[in-house]
């Protein structure tokens, strides 16, 4: 039977780096990663108590990650000291969240959690799949497709806590963060962004969608 | 605004294996409900939600039974929930200020939570068997002495 443990540790080790240090990007990803899984393990679970204390964890260390994504890229460097300079703000703020006892209350409260039956889950992802593959999405829409690599995200974690295979939704998931990725930068930094890019990276976005979709159907 | 307080429906003890492995506050923290405490509980998050409670925080300790049972008021829930650990320690001023929204619910633990509406309606002892899965709903401002007892309701009034 699926155990929380894994995750949750995932979640006590992401958050213990990140309380010695906010600037770590990859703590910062593991952090955002470890809330979601868990999110979708509540989910599994069917229960609605404690999703919003990971969202507000997860929030927390929004603006840090962004910064780190758009700042792993080559700037000038007026550009990279702005963006420096918003990134220590923005670690200011998840060290407070991270260093706060509400978020060492989030891990007691989801220790205890009872294992989730493999047949619930199993249940679950069949249906998550089935309305994946069925739902209509205008691929010229960033939201849209964003919203179906959320969806996306949450069928690979079900997948992966009864062990399905998940290499073709890893790469699906890739190609579409790569066009979040290009949104982001255009919130950011709206400038660097040519109308020209956000298209290729939505084309490339649905090429992605066509190869791999039908591999969803290994999972049911 | 309308304050409810919970105290978690009835629980089942520490388990003594856990208790042995992890401790005694960690086997305590562990407790779930009993299937009766949740039964019970149920009828009580249904009956909430027909006299038209409708909750826009729901606030309750990080202590499993206090969890589950926030959990069964969830269908009452049209807002947001925040665990809260000062639900499980003697209540303080700053933590009414979490208190913020038309209808919050609380799900804690005695005696705190008796100690809490004390604080908010700077009356004296309530004399009140507080029952697990019992609600009391006070109504005011969330500040030392700003409310006041609208109902005392014990978990069997929605049998």
């Amino acid at each position: 039977m699926p155990h929380i443990a894994p995750w949750l540790d995932g979640l006590c080790a992401a958050l213990n780096a990140t309380r010695v240090d906010a600037g770590d990007a990859a703590a910062v990803h593991d952090l955002r990663v470890a809330t979601r899984r868990l999110d979708t393990w509540l989910r599994l679970a069917d229960r609605r108590t404690l999703r919003d204390d990971l969202r507000w964890l997860r929030h927390a260390a929004g603006p840090a990650r962004d910064l780190d994504v758009v700042a792993a890229r080559p700037w000038p460097p007026a550009v990279a000291s702005a963006l420096a300079e918003r990134r220590m703000a923005a670690q200011r703020e998840l060290a407070r969240a991270v260093g706060s006892p509400r978020a060492v209350a989030i891990v007691a409260a989801l220790r205890p959690s009872p294992p989730l039956h493999r047949r619930t889950v199993e249940a679950v992802l069949t249906r998550m799949v089935a309305r994946l593959r069925a739902e209509r999405v205008d691929p010229g829409v960033v939201d849209a497709v964003h919203a179906r690599r959320r969806r996306l995200r949450r069928v690979r974690y079900a997948a992966e806590l009864i062990g399905r295979p998940t290499t073709a939704l890893v790469r699906l998931q890739d190609a579409l963060g790569a066009l979040s990725d290009v949104n982001l930068l255009q919130r950011t930094l709206p400038a660097e962004v040519t109308p020209d890019a956000l298209r290729r990276a939505l084309a490339d976005a649905d090429a992605a969608w066509t190869r791999y979709a039908p591999c969803l159907e290994d999972l049911r | 605004m309308t304050l409810l307080l919970f105290r978690h429906a009835a629980a089942a003890p520490a388990d003594p294996d856990e208790a042995a492995t992890a401790g005694a506050q960690a086997a305590d923290a562990a407790r779930p409900l009993t299937a009766r405490g949740r039964r019970r509980f149920r009828r009580m998050a249904r009956r909430v939600a027909r006299q038209g409670y409708r909750i826009d925080r729901l606030l309750h300790s990080p202590m499993r039974r206090a969890v589950e049972t926030a959990e069964l008021l969830t269908p009452a829930l049209e807002g947001t929930t925040a665990v809260c650990p000062e639900l499980a320690a003697p209540p303080t001023e700053a933590m009414l200020a979490l208190f913020q929204g038309d209808c919050v619910a609380i799900v804690g633990h005695e005696p705190w939570l008796g100690e809490t509406v004390r604080m908010l309606t700077g009356a004296g002892a309530l004399g009140l068997r507080w029952r697990k899965g019992g609600l009391v709903v006070l109504d005011g401002q969330p500040e030392p002495g700003g409310m006041r007892v609208v109902a005392v309701v014990p978990p069997d009034w929605a049998r």
